[in-house]
């Protein structure tokens, strides 16, 4: 009896499942998980802080916050079967493949896949894509955004925020938190952050502007380094390129004891800084104070140069690249 | 392996939250459950709980000699006061503390790579995996196998000392085929002081493990993108190349010695990332 029961509920289970639509408009999909679509356009609760977990293989991901307590999502994808899941804490949207494993196995034949997703504000955010370009804006929550070989850019990050991408650029703006923004091949462009901040790349640029932090660490391989933004009291800031150059622009206010080393660059400063005769460039390499000499600045490279600017603001300068 | 409520590759998906303990309660209760369940996953965890023990246990560690006296008077550059000076601290490192301190890194840090090695080297149905060369320490442990000069960097990460008798860079069974495992950090970090520490040689190893495994992966990975990885790593390698050949001139450069240190972390870095990146990508 039992037996026959549980058949029954298999039956009426598969029937359920065949009958199922490739294209979902507007219908309820709370609490469910939702499999073979190729487009979906849904609005489903998220509780406060909940997470948004989008993932694709090519395409693209824009998210914006909104200051409704839902997330909605319209999604499609060209050739291949997007996932769907919903539960009040968490809203997931990935491709599916032939072998059903999600976002890490084969993912030959899927076509391009665009999604369009508002979520609450204050809600956490993980995207990835493998061939596509991420932007997130207006969240004001925890991002957790990544692309292989596509740029990725987001704002009004709260919280930890991480952008990553391999041959793609990244780019993070007004974010209220602590940033770690990472390339291989692309530019590190970093505006408006409070919060400690890690820029890393190898081959590309790294520009950091308008920040207010007590540790920023930056480090690239052949690219150059900009840093315009505070230098506050007890504050670490550490600025590393191999043959680019480090160029640093600093408030003239700043207390600040200086360790700058090159070793066959040049290194020049308009800060006041006397040296003494045969004694202060040798081997490339520089220390000085300024104000109060409470945080520590550090910067080298090995071929590329080193220039010091004093200014009274964090203003971005168009000559540093 | 398989068990009633959860994938090996689901538990690999959930390790990082359930680690850091932001699992809710029903994904915690089925990692929790799989681990009872798993001998490989069961494996892994216990795995990285000695890690974190083990180099919570991390020894303070003291250069054979205080190198600091003559690095200091031979970088004696001048503070120029231009406001009332603070006492000065004995601020900046010494590259003998930056070695090791780099290697105490790379030893703490290895877990990743494990872990990866674990994923990545294991023989799985859905993504064939070339079987490891048993000839694989004469071979070259680049992405590419460019028939252009290598660069001295490389040549020295792939005849790096190996400490744990072979099986790093020559894996053709998985460990529970053959009952042996990879180096594990632990192991690094139980190591004689003297020989593991040397930064380069722990990178080494570090860079050999994870090369092997960019290597293996490399027909899964789009080509485009080993090209770039490639490109990239060609550029960190003469980075690396420079910095030695200078640090041969002046052996006792902070500088020099701090750059090398940053261009192996970044190739470590950059091969971490190529070996955790998904197939076809």
């Amino acid at each position: 009896m039992r037996n026959e029961m549980m058949l029954s509920r298999l039956i009426v289970a598969v029937a359920v499942l065949a009958a199922l639509p490739l294209s979902a408009q507007a219908q309820d999909y709370q609490g469910a998980q939702i499999r073979g679509l190729t487009r979906i356009d849904t609005t489903v609760r998220l509780d406060r802080g909940g997470a948004v977990d989008l993932s694709l293989i090519s395409g693209r991901i824009r998210v914006t916050g909104w200051d409704r307590q839902e997330v909605k999502v319209s999604a499609s994808i060209d050739n291949g079967r997007l996932r769907f899941s919903a539960s009040p804490s968490r809203v997931s949207l990935s491709v599916e493949d032939d072998n059903d494993g999600g976002r890490r196995n084969r993912h030959n034949n899927v076509g391009d896949a665009r999604y369009e997703v508002s979520v609450p504000r204050g809600s956490r955010l993980i995207l990835e894509a493998v061939s596509g370009d991420v932007t997130a804006s207006g969240s004001q929550g925890e991002i957790e955004a990544t692309s292989v070989s596509g740029d990725v850019d987001v704002t009004n990050g709260v919280g930890e925020v991480t952008v990553e991408s391999v041959s793609g650029s990244v780019h993070a703006a007004q974010i209220n938190g602590n940033l770690s923004a990472q390339s291989v091949s692309g530019d590190v462009r970093v505006e408006t952050v409070t919060g400690d901040v890690e820029g890393s790349t190898v081959r590309g640029n790294i520009r950091l502007i308008g920040v207010q932090s007590k540790d920023v660490r930056s480090e690239t391989v052949s690219g150059n380094v900009v840093y315009s933004g505070s230098i506050d009291a007890g504050g670490r800031y550490s600025f590393e390129s191999h043959s680019g150059t480090v160029r640093l622009n600093i408030p003239r206010g700043a207390g600040a004891t200086f360790s700058v080393e090159t070793f066959s660059g040049d290194i020049n400063t308009d800060f006041p800084v006397t040296v003494p005769p045969g004694s202060g460039r040798r081997n490339g390499r520089m220390e000085f104070t300024i104000g109060d000499g409470r945080a520590r600045v550090t910067a080298q490279t090995f071929s590329g140069s080193i220039v010091i600017n004093s200014g009274s603001d964090s203003t971005t300068r168009r000559d540093d690249e | 392996m398989t068990n009633s409520n959860m994938t090996c590759e689901a538990f690999d998906d959930a390790l990082p939250d359930y680690l850091e303990g932001t699992l809710d309660d029903s994904l915690r209760a089925s990692v929790e459950m799989h681990l009872r369940e798993c001998v490989r996953c069961a494996g892994v965890m216990r795995d990285l709980e000695n890690i974190r023990r083990d180099a919570a246990a991390l020894p303070d560690l003291v250069p054979s000699r205080d190198l600091w006296e003559g690095i200091e008077a031979r970088i004696a550059a001048p503070v120029i006061p231009l406001a009332a000076r603070p006492e000065r601290r004995r601020s900046f490192a010494p590259a003998a503390w930056m070695g090791i301190a780099a290697a105490a890194l790379v030893i703490s840090t290895a877990g990743i790579t494990y872990t990866l090695t674990e994923r990545s080297l294991a023989p799985r149905q859905d993504a064939p995996v070339a079987q490891a060369d048993p000839t694989a320490r004469q071979v070259e442990p680049r992405i590419d196998s460019g028939s252009g000069p290598q660069p001295s960097a490389t040549t020295t990460v792939a005849t790096a000392p190996d400490q744990t008798g072979g099986n790093t860079t020559n894996r053709p069974r998985p460990p529970e085929a053959t009952g042996q495992r990879l180096a594990t950090p632990a192991s690094l970090a139980s190591q004689p002081r003297n020989s593991s520490l040397q930064p380069e040689a722990v990178y080494g190893k570090e860079i050999a493990t994870l090369q092997q495994i960019i290597s293996q992966r490399k027909t899964l990975l789009d080509s485009s993108t080993v090209v770039i990885i490639e490109k990239n790593l060609r550029i960190i390698d003469a980075a690396i190349e420079q910095s030695r050949a200078a640090l041969a001139k002046d052996p006792a450069s902070q500088l020099l010695s701090e750059q090398l240190t940053h261009a192996l972390d970044k190739k470590v870095e950059l091969l971490r990332t190529a070996a955790r990146l998904p197939a076809s990508t």
